[in-house]
């Protein structure tokens, strides 16, 4: 398919269906060179993203200019009736010449027969967001990434004496995952977790009978999507237990907290066990009219 | 001479650091990803590691986190090679282990003299 943008010269959309997923890599790694949190990734990472969050590798395009050479790359994921934004990015020197505008035409286009379309975007992309709200996406809320450190002595602070701590199988971490806050972000949700890594839970019952959920994905070095399920009423110390018993259950593990909405009352009870704000994702929706 | 290991999947990057480096008298030994540089500092010890926190397999403060769970390993000062903002990578890097921050861009002026002052921090068992 040829296509003509205003001034994005003479582009082609290419089907990433055609590409390997290391000239995938490739290609994004290349459009996110001069980020200031790049995120590269290499074959076999971007393999694993491409199926943990279903991306739709059909509809998903490498933009080709008129020397044959890629300029961008964007990627569409689907799930039922809402489509999902990831992994744009125009090369550095093929900037500037509405390339970005005409990759988020082609997805849009793909994406026509759904009800809406999510994406993130880095905090501080100024044109990105700016592109966003051209093309009619509306800002949904902010969301932080979090990290934390093995060994970060706050875990061993929080007392567990007479806290009871029971491991979940696959079936009660997705029982327990339908039970969280709302809203959740692409990256979170059940049909993702299940596939990033081995689905892990924590049910801890304190003293005092209440009682909640951790579930998080469980990698080689690493426990990523880290997930807490407690009533809205819950005193903050079932919170902390939560994510005490977690790092005294696996203290050896590096781990990663993805699109936790800024302003969940989680994010202060992360911050005293340990956890550090990493950077911030800007959410953002379209609807789509039927 | 310092055998330094640079982690960086940036290759014009990683190269002008070896430049640098290498000028300043320093034997400097490069890796892409995480995975090839766990493999090279647990087989060459070398007597310093530049990690850059974005790699392509794994995240730098992992690889961080691995090596600093090495106690053979502990006497390397490990510096964070990034172009986050400053603060974000000081706290970052401090959490994780690191001795400090090497921001990028490098200045290739003073680049071997920030790096040079961490090889004498910790002393080899």
């Amino acid at each position: 398919m040829i296509a003509f943008s205003p001034d994005a010269g003479s582009l082609t959309a290419i089907s990433t269906a055609r590409y390997s997923f290391d000239e995938l890599a490739e290609i994004y790694n290349a459009g996110r060179v001069d980020y200031i949190v790049p995120m590269p990734m290499n074959g076999r990472r971007m393999a694993e993203y491409i199926r943990a969050y279903d991306v739709d590798l059909e509809r998903s395009i490498v933009a080709v200019n008129a020397d044959g050479d890629p300029a961008a790359l964007g990627m569409l994921s689907r799930r039922d009736q809402r489509a999902w934004i990831t992994r744009l990015g125009v090369i550095p020197e093929r900037r500037g010449r509405h390339v970005g505008q005409f990759v988020m035409e082609a997805l849009m286009r793909a994406a026509s027969d759904v009800n809406c379309v999510q994406l993130e975007v880095i905090e501080g992309n100024e044109p990105a967001y700016r592109l966003f709200v051209k093309m009619g996406f509306e800002l949904t809320r902010r969301l932080v990434v979090l990290r934390r450190p093995p060994n970060a002595p706050t875990a061993q602070l929080v007392p567990l004496d007479g806290v009871l701590i029971e491991q979940m199988d696959e079936a009660a971490c997705l029982e327990a995952l339908i039970q969280r806050d709302q809203p959740i972000s692409w990256l979170e949700e059940a049909e993702s977790m299940r596939k990033v890594g081995t689905l892990t839970g924590l049910r801890v019952t304190l003293v005092d009978g209440s009682s909640g959920a951790v579930v998080f994905c469980r990698l080689p070095f690493q426990l990523s999507h880290v997930t807490l399920i407690a009533p809205p009423d819950a005193d903050e110390r079932l919170a902390m237990s939560l994510i005490a018993a977690t790092h005294r259950t696996f203290p050896k593990y590096d781990t990663k907290l993805e699109n936790l909405d800024a302003a969940s009352r989680f994010v202060p009870i992360f911050s005293a066990m340990g956890y550090i704000e990493s950077f911030h994702r800007i959410e953002m929706i379209k609807h789509i009219a039927p | 001479m310092s055998l330094i290991i640079i982690i960086e999947d940036n290759l014009p990057n990683a190269r002008l650091a070896d430049k640098v480096l290498s000028r300043a008298g320093h034997q400097v030994v490069l890796a892409q990803d995480g995975e090839a540089g766990l493999m090279k500092v647990m087989e060459m010890h070398p007597d310093l590691v530049l990690v850059d926190l974005g790699l392509p397999d794994m995240d730098g403060q992992t690889v961080v986190a691995l090596l600093r769970q090495q106690t053979e390993l502990d006497h390397i000062p490990i510096l964070a090679f990034t172009a986050w903002p400053e603060h974000a990578a000081q706290e970052m890097a401090r959490a994780y282990g690191c001795d400090g921050v090497i921001i990028k861009p490098i200045d290739t002026r003073t680049f071997a003299d920030e790096v040079g002052a961490y090889l004498s921090t910790k002393a080899v068992p």
